[in-house]
């Protein structure tokens, strides 16, 4: 047995010897990786609600919220570190760049007239006036809670719920907005907040009102619109509500008004410049996937905004009948959560927003700097009426805009929840590990989430079958088979004498006529894949082993070669069944499968699986997509997410469920996270990645990354990982890939088990050295120590340190070597 | 005590595990790419494979205005031709500081080429400018001083053309290869002191035999209005590696030769390669040869050093996200083999990052061009093992196998990667192999066989022992159905007599002929289908069964009933029957023809195609000389009246054609018409 002290020596000297061979180069982070820590904010900016118009609404332990009615500005005092967070900019709109103009003139009048000192002249015209000012709509924009986007012949206009009148360039006479806060019941944490909106529309004189609660507490603000409380002639019209756009931006360019005294030369004058504000240290979270990072920035070139639907887009709402997949790029990432939140400083105030109700219709919106008020700004915005093509030809010619008949019917809820500090008082850092871990105690808290304390040795692996799939043939098609049932049994049984535990499998394309054609309403086996019996052998001989097999399949995404549309697939409001065209080999046309007919074919398909006796049900498609279906009397999104959590809950104790990127209202029912993405869409104004997605369903389901095979098999990737808390998964085939050549899954190039037999048991046991020291434990903290070196903290102590760089560092008195992670601590 | 030990054992054992993972893992970081890389499959068409680049750095912090051209300098800094500045930004990649160069005189700098040697004629750091609306080319010393200006050339040749450098690239004698703007002339040629010393390449326009046919027939204004402009495409940027080869990429919506490698003459070295793009708007060459283009479309092509396509990707959308484009405009690779790119809309830069898919392609062809066959071959199967379906690696792994005569390995990847040409230089050596091996055994069975032959032959003559397989051959012969079917041999021979037989119905049969006609069809089926890999240009699941069958069907079918209806008012003697047996009789040739090559196809290399195509010929001949025959014997008719015959039938044939053509669409016009109401019914009513 080695001695402590032989042991530290052993590894000093171990180390020793490696590091002159080490290159020492900086890590350089991209937006893929997590930056360090932005700036420290010096000074916590101090308000005087005594002055400005603030009234105080309430008070309780952790806040004061003051309410400034002029301008529609909900002030949220943090008690915890005198920070103040405001729903807008509270810009003082009757100070604008005209007024200042204004008074420099009339002031530089009289100075040149001898009426006035030069001083009296800079008290008048010198001035820092917010640039948006310059527009009529710009103070509106920025101070207002609510704003609200509504059709008028043909084009979408947004009103602003501050009280106001005014013109906009779709009409000539004007808008006229009225807006009061007003307590309820007596109650001081709960204020009604209405908006009305008059002479709406262009020809037609149209009103609006729309009813906002706000609810006051310890965790922040709560506010909510029911669908009962949007009223008015106009409310067809309504397009979209978005709440509170500018609270927490960051930025903005000041107009700077400098009095200027006579010289030898020149006259007195007053001068005039646009000067951008410096940024701050901070940033603000977005979904994106597995979720990023927008810091504040001073772009010197335009960016676009981020906008995400959450849940994914609604092809029936967001698109007209059809839509295209350009070949070139990666698909989009998806918002799987509706969260977002924004951070200051460093580590000192945040707040995370989610919606509890409404989330289906919720869009996200991050706007960058270099755009029209050059503000960093992040919002919700909630989606009612949408415009469309009607078609009346039969070729699709001529296409008809319109809006739909109503508009969408829900009730938006939003919470803003704030986060202050490193989070060592309340386990709630001001990041966007505060963020996440608070999300997922609310979760918790609304039992949508389990803390699962698994007690497994070690992590899990998937391991998925590309079974057949059919090419066309001179007559017909031909089902070509890459793996039989016989096949999973040989492979699985191989990787389990490895000494790799906790396999769980699924199947794809195990139907007759494999994955493409395989009808999803349907189980017909075939004898060269697997037979009933076959399949019953397979599952009942991997029970055995313990490792659970299951039938993967896609309801959502159908074909017209594998079942008839009729009556199953989803209609767009044009009357045509939507569809999305694509690059792809063989079956190029997809179209939606409606979600009522989704659940019936997962419903029926599982009772005959769970009759062959699976353990788990694997589950794509339906788990990431949510459709509006125009087939009859339809099916809203709302009603859809009903209809799966139904369909989900049936099998709840009777079944596993490993489900393919489910959106949030799935998660109460996944008990495998399949497919989990690990990147960003990357959009150019998204400058980190953060694994959100991860610490918020960490110990709660497994976790199983994308498959390794394709472009995730890399040191860098098994790193990720780690970080990420993954498990790895492949998806193989038994014969080389090649034989799918020419089919739909051509997109699988390199499958064959023979290539792939030791990277799975490398990938496996090495990220295993990792994670199956915190098994059970939950992640509570996430830091980047320094570029591309980061430390995760588990609730059982152990921290997980990652060095992503090529060069040795150093944590401590612990070195961490280049491209290598350290274990430390634990029970 | 017993905490810090086991922190101990767990860091040590991360420590190994972290080795570990090190020694079997590819280092690069891979899958985060925004978008997909796309390589070749064996029918020419793109198939989606591993990243090849992820995105890397994104610079939007430069302030930069429509960047035109960006390149390295030997301190590995990158120079941007920021055109809407007027500037040039001199950037350092790694510590991100940046400075520029400007002058009074430069007003729109959109070409920018960096001297990476010293020369007698030209300094290491020398940065040339090309600036087409100054009409000038600007010669800045590393430190940004201007050194020199070069105008439009003061020659009698160059009088009457319009001087407006937009790239430019110069040799080790400080000669400017200049690609001036709307230039169809070829690239200017300037001496290290500005005089123009000649065009240097020039593009040309190949058409096709439409195109020669409009210029032939139309006037420039008639063309104009047809839209077709017959002018060279325009070169859109130029580049000379370290070996002072130059390279030059053009733009036209025609397939041209976009992308040359020139040889001193100003030649192009690379002939019919695949180009991803034809309106390619940069290119740039590594040191190993690799070159990379970049497109109007967005997309980035890598080629290798003879011009093979290895990958693409990129794209052109305004989404603004890291990778895509929304106007590519330039592009250049630094020291570490990391592409950049320039977004002239968007005004930033976009840097790449191999992953080991690629480095070890590159390392794999590297290691090729300079003999290390089994190093390559090593390679290239860590590459297929990675994606299997690439292309690429079949080609490359066998390209290896054929340089160290492992034939049968070689024809096996040419095979996979459907490289006929190549896959017959294999199999030849192997056939050669095979040859030199059992020739020699080939002929000794062949003498054993004559000598047994002719013994047998010899001794049944005396003892009759075969008499007995004879009576039972003529048997069945005899039967009536195999007696007629035979009987196309003797058309085949002796056709005149043979066809007067066949109208007297005292030879074959209608049973006869139409088990003939499916024999024919067979065995035209088996040609079309069935021959080697050398020679079997569609796979079988590509063809399409039921339009084989109607064609020939249609055919020969309407081929009888024609000639039937020409001859009956053309005082022709025979009958519909008749003309049908007459017909299928002649096909005897076909059938061995077909039978025969593509029995043959399997031994073939390409070596012997024309023999292949001479069998087929003759075959069709034969039996087009059959048919003709027929006509004449079963019509009576003289030879003229014979030609004029089948003449007529075919122009009958042709305009049933067209009348039947005409009569198709019609009932699939009103198929389609009655189809698509009752399906908007079923969809608004029912559905």
């Amino acid at each position: 047995m080695l001695s402590v002290k032989k042991l530290i020596l052993l590894m000093v000297a171990f180390v020793a010897t490696l590091t002159p061979i080490i290159l020492h180069a900086a890590y350089v982070t991209t937006g893929r990786d997590t930056d360090v820590n932005p700036d420290t904010l010096d000074e916590i900016p101090v308000i005087d609600f005594d002055e400005g118009g603030y009234a105080l609404l309430s008070e309780n332990d952790t806040y004061k919220f003051y309410w400034q009615e002029q301008r529609d500005v909900l002030a949220v005092f943090d008690k915890r570190n005198g920070y103040t967070w405001k729903t807008g900019l509270d810009v003082d709109p009757n100070v604008t760049k005209a007024t200042q103009s204004t008074a420099c003139k009339g002031a530089l009048r009289d100075y040149k007239d001898g009426d006035i000192s030069f001083g009296e002249f800079q008290d008048k015209c010198d001035a820092a006036i917010d640039s948006l000012t310059g527009t009529t709509t710009g103070p509106l924009q920025a101070n207002s809670l609510i704003y609200f986007n509504y059709y008028s012949k043909g084009a979408s206009d947004q009103i602003f719920s501050q009280s106001t009148v005014y013109s906009s360039y779709l009409k000539t006479s004007l808008y006229k907005v009225t807006s009061k806060l007003a307590k309820v019941n007596g109650d001081s944490t709960h204020w009604r907040f209405t908006v009305n909106a008059t002479n709406l529309g262009v020809s037609k004189d149209l009103d609006l009102q729309i009813i906002a609660d706000i609810y006051l507490s310890e965790d922040g603000f709560k506010l909510e619109i029911l669908n009962e409380n949007i009223t008015g002639t106009a409310t067809k019209f309504l397009s979209n509500i978005g709440i509170a756009n500018y609270m927490g931006a960051v930025g903005g360019v000041n107009t700077v008004y400098t009095a200027v005294d006579a010289t030898l030369t020149e006259t007195a004058d007053y001068t005039v410049q646009e000067i951008q504000q410096p940024m701050i240290g901070g940033y603000a979270f977005v979904p994106d996937g597995t979720g990023a990072l927008i810091r504040f920035r001073d772009n010197s070139v335009s960016l676009k905004a981020y906008k995400a639907y959450v849940f994914g887009d609604d092809a029936s709402q967001n698109y007209q009948n059809y839509r295209t997949t350009g070949g070139a790029y990666v698909p989009f990432k998806t918002a799987s959560i509706p969260v977002y939140g924004i951070s200051h400083g460093n580590n000192q105030a945040a707040f995370v927003a989610y919606a509890t109700s409404g989330a289906e219709y919720m869009s996200i919106i991050s706007i960058p700097e270099e755009n029209i008020y050059k503000y960093n700004s992040t919002h919700a915005n909630f989606n009612y009426n949408f415009s469309y093509n009607k078609l009346y030809t039969l070729d699709g010619d001529n296409p008809v805009p319109s809006i739909w008949d109503d508009i969408n019917h829900f009730d938006i809820v939003m919470n803003y929840n704030f986060l202050s500090g490193d989070g060592s008082t309340d386990g709630y850092p001001a990041n966007y590990v505060g963020m996440a871990l608070k999300y997922k105690d609310y979760l918790i808290e609304q039992e949508e989430l389990a803390l699962k304390n698994s007690v497994m040795e070690n992590i899990g692996i998937r391991l998925d079958f590309l079974m057949a799939d059919s090419e066309n043939s001179i007559v017909g098609y031909n089902t070509m088979v890459a793996t039989s049932a016989k096949n999973v049994v040989e492979i699985l049984k191989d990787v389990s004498s490895k000494g790799i535990e906790n396999i769980s499998s699924g199947m794809l394309g195990w139907q007759k006529e494999g994955i493409t054609l395989g009808n999803p309403s349907k189980t017909v086996f075939s004898g060269a894949i697997g037979s009933k019996s076959a399949y019953r052998k397979a599952i009942e001989e991997m029970q055995e082993l313990g490792i659970d097999l299951s039938f993967y399949q896609d309801y959502f995404n159908i074909n017209e070669e594998q079942i008839s549309l009729y009556r199953n697939a989803t209609k767009h409001p044009a009357g045509w069944y939507g569809r999305v065209l694509t690059y792809n080999e063989m079956i190029s046309v997809f179209y939606y499968a409606r979600p009522i007919k989704s659940v019936e074919w997962l419903d029926r398909q599982s009772k005959t699986f769970l009759n062959m006796g699976v353990d788990s049900l694997t589950v794509s498609g339906m788990t990431s997509n949510l459709i509006t279906d125009y087939t009859g009397s339809g099916t809203t999104r709302t009603q859809a997410i009903e209809l799966f959590r139904e369909a989900f809950a049936a099998y709840d104790g009777e079944a596993l469920l490993n489900l393919t990127k489910p959106n949030s209202y799935l998660y109460k029912y996944t008990d495998r996270y399949l497919q989990m993405d690990v990147y960003t869409t990357q959009y150019l104004i998204e400058t980190d990645t953060v694994p959100f997605l991860q610490i918020l369903l960490q110990n709660t389901m497994e976790m199983y990354a994308i498959y390794a095979n394709f472009s995730f098999y890399t040191t860098h990737d098994v790193l990720r990982m780690v970080d990420y808390n993954l498990y790895p998964s492949f998806i193989l085939t038994q014969k080389p890939s090649y034989v799918l050549t020419d089919t739909n899954s051509s997109i699988y190039y390199s499958t064959e088990y023979a290539l792939y037999e030791e990277l799975i048991e490398e990938i496996y046991f090495s990220v295993n050295g990792a994670l199956k020291e915190v098994i059970g434990a939950t992640w509570t903290n996430r830091e980047v120590l320094a570029s591309g070196l980061i430390r995760n903290t588990y609730s059982n102590g152990v921290q997980i340190i990652i060095n992503y760089g090529d060069s040795t560092e150093m944590v401590g008195t612990t070195p961490v070597l280049a491209t290598s992670y350290v274990v430390l601590g634990g029970e | 005590m017993r905490l810090i030990k086991k922190l101990m054992v767990l860091s040590l054992s991360a420590l190994v595990l972290g080795f570990a993972i090190m020694a079997f893992i590819p280092k690069t970081t891979a899958s985060s790419s925004t978008t997909y890389t796309y390589a070749l499959d064996d029918d020419q068409e793109y198939v989606r494979t591993q990243d090849a680049y992820l995105p890397g750095q994104t610079i939007t912090f430069l302030g930069l205005s429509t960047p035109k051209d960006i390149t390295f300098n030997s301190q590995n800094e990158l120079l941007i031709a920021d055109s809407g500045n007027k500037r040039i930004v001199v950037y350092n990649t790694q510590t991100k500081a940046f400075w520029d160069i400007k002058h009074p005189e430069m007003i729109n700098p959109q070409g920018i080429y960096a001297v990476m040697n010293t020369s007698a004629y030209i300094n290491e750091g020398d940065i040339y400018v090309a600036d087409p609306t100054a009409g000038k080319v600007f010669r800045f010393d590393a430190a940004g001083n201007l050194v020199q200006t070069f105008g439009k050339p003061d020659s009698i040749m160059y009088e009457t053309l319009l001087f407006q450098p937009e790239k430019i690239a110069v040799d080790k004698a400080g000669i400017m290869y200049i690609v001036s703007k709307g230039s169809s002339d070829g690239v200017v040629q300037l001496s290290n002191t500005g005089d123009f010393l000649g065009f240097f390449s020039a593009n040309k326009v190949r058409l096709n035999w439409r195109e020669q046919f409009q210029q032939f027939i139309y006037s420039d204004e008639q063309l104009a209005d047809l839209g077709l402009n017959f002018t060279p495409p325009v070169f859109t940027s130029i580049f000379i590696d370290d070996g002072g080869i130059v390279y030059s990429s053009s733009s036209s919506l025609r397939e041209n030769e976009n992308l040359k490698k020139h040889n001193t003459q100003g030649t192009n070295m690379l002939s019919d390669i695949f180009l991803s793009s034809t309106k390619l708007i940069d290119i740039y060459t590594d040191n190993a040869g690799i070159i990379y283009t970049a497109d109007q479309e967005g997309w980035i092509g890598v080629y290798t050093n003879d011009g093979e396509f290895i990958y693409t990707f990129g794209g052109s959308y305004d989404f603004a996200i890291a990778g895509i484009f929304k106007t590519l405009s330039a592009i250049t690779v630094d020291n570490n083999g990391h592409i950049w790119t320039a977004d002239s809309s968007n005004s930033y830069l976009q840097s790449f990052v191999p992953t080991d898919y690629a480095l070890m392609i590159y390392e794999a062809i590297n290691d090729y061009n300079e003999t290390r066959y089994d190093e390559s071959i090593a390679i290239w199967t860590e590459v297929l093992k990675l994606n299997q379906l690439s292309i690429l690696a079949h080609n490359g792994v066998a390209k290896n196998y054929l340089q160290t005569e492992e034939y049968k390995l070689a024809a096996y990847h040419f095979q996979i990667a459907g490289n006929r040409e190549l896959y017959s230089e294999a199999f030849w050596e192997l056939r050669n192999i095979w040859l030199q091996e059992y020739l020699l055994l080939m002929i000794g069975i062949a003498f054993l066989g004559l000598i047994a032959s002719i013994a047998i032959k010899a001794t049944d003559k005396r003892y009759h022992y075969l008499t007995g397989l004879r009576n039972t051959i003529v048997k069945v012969k005899n039967v009536r159905l195999i007696n007629d079917i035979l009987y196309m041999k003797n058309v085949a021979t002796k056709p005149n007599d043979s066809f007067y037989y066949l109208r007297r119905k005292v030879k074959g049969s209608y049973f006869g002929a139409t088990l003939i006609l499916l024999i024919a069809f067979l065995s035209y089926l088996l040609f079309v289908a069935g021959k080697g890999f050398i020679f079997q240009f569609v796979d079988l699941k590509d063809l399409d069964l039921g339009s084989i069958i109607l064609g020939f069907v249609v055919v020969v079918g309407l081929f009888i009933v024609c000639s039937y209806m020409i001859t009956s008012i053309q005082d022709g003697e025979g009958t519909v029957g008749q003309i049908y047996k007459g017909v299928a009789y002649s096909f005897y040739p076909f059938i061995l023809a077909s039978v025969f090559s593509t029995l043959f196809s399997y031994v073939a290399t390409t070596n012997e195609l024309f023999l292949l195509n001479t069998i087929m010929v003759i075959g069709v001949a034969w039996t087009l000389i059959l048919i003709f025959i027929s006509v004449a014997e079963i019509q009576n008719y003289t030879f003229g009246e014979t030609i004029k015959s089948i003449l007529l039938t075919i122009v009958f044939i042709l305009v049933i054609l067209l009348v039947l053509s005409f009569i198709q669409m019609t009932i699939k016009q009103v198929f389609v018409f009655f189809e698509e109401i009752l399906k908007e019914g079923w969809r608004n009513v029912i559905g």
